[in-house]
């Protein structure tokens, strides 16, 4: 009887809220529970997986964040949105898991930067890009949640905040320790610098592309 | 926000080290794990204290953000 009235509301499950369908798993509907779920585990196992690195680990995660979302959903007041809330469980899970097991984030060797001279500027831009995600790794896990929620998810500082449990200013603190940790990662690595000098300039394609977007 | 800054950003989304699986079958099996184990979990009440702790724990917050206050 139960799952023929899940069944039917299932229909409608689509057109509503998170919010909405957070009340009515809290007045017993399991099925709107499946409707977040399918809505929210795509972005949650993306998360995951900016902190532990392999697809099975990071489903175990998404696994216990939804378990203990559901599980607390009475204490869920509404504050923040369903997603900021879901996604504070899913670090604090991660950081748990990162602590318990001793996962090791920072498996970083100097970076090979010996490319052959002949590198075109793809070849630039992939290496830069492996040193600043090798970097990312480096980051104290606070300073890394606040950029990976920043530049992957575009979610706003007060968002950040929200999910990290901390005041506006120091999610803002935080993103921006990251950035210039980064960038003074890129200014200590001397031959890339002359490097990418020889090919065209430090990252000339991204210049342009912001100037003309200026 | 400096130019620098916004290469950083966009060499670093550029080089998005995470992929995901893309096929509808493995999110299905993900979906379909996770409910097997939230059908065999319940809700639990929220503690008499919960929303005293949550009230208390707010206003420490926002008294270190701002200890002038």
């Amino acid at each position: 009887m139960k799952r023929e009235i899940d069944s039917q509301l299932g229909t409608n499950l689509i057109e509503k809220s998170d919010l909405q369908l957070v009340e009515e798993v809290r007045s017993g509907l399991k099925a709107s529970f499946s409707e977040l779920v399918k809505r929210h585990q795509k972005g949650l196992l993306r998360l995951s997986m900016r902190f532990v690195k392999d697809l099975d680990n990071a489903q175990d995660i998404v696994q216990e964040s939804f378990i203990k979302s559901y599980e607390k959903l009475s204490s869920f007041e509404g504050r923040s949105s369903f997603k900021s809330w879901l996604y504070q469980i899913t670090v604090n899970t991660a950081r748990n898991r990162l602590r318990e097991n001793r996962y090791d984030f920072s498996d970083i060797e100097n970076v090979q930067i010996g490319i052959e001279a002949v590198a075109e500027k793809n070849l630039v831009h992939r290496a830069v890009g492996d040193i600043l995600n090798k970097e990312v790794e480096k980051l104290p896990f606070k300073q890394k949640t606040a950029l990976v929620l920043r530049v992957y998810e575009d979610l706003s500082f007060a968002e950040i905040a929200a999910i990290m449990e901390c005041p506006y200013d120091t999610a803002k603190a935080n993103y921006r320790h990251a950035l210039l940790k980064l960038k003074e990662a890129l200014d200590d690595k001397h031959e890339l610098k002359t490097w990418t000098h020889e090919v065209g300039g430090f990252l000339t394609e991204l210049n342009t592309k912001y100037l003309e977007a200026e | 926000m400096k130019l620098e800054q916004l290469k950083i950003i966009q060499t670093l989304k550029d080089h998005d080290p995470v992929e995901l699986p893309m096929d509808d079958m493995f999110f299905n099996q993900l979906h379909g794990r996770i409910m097997k184990k939230v059908d065999k979990t319940d809700i639990k009440e929220a503690h008499r204290w919960s929303k005293t702790w949550v009230f208390l724990e707010n206003t420490a917050k926002a008294q270190r953000s701002n200890p002038r206050r």
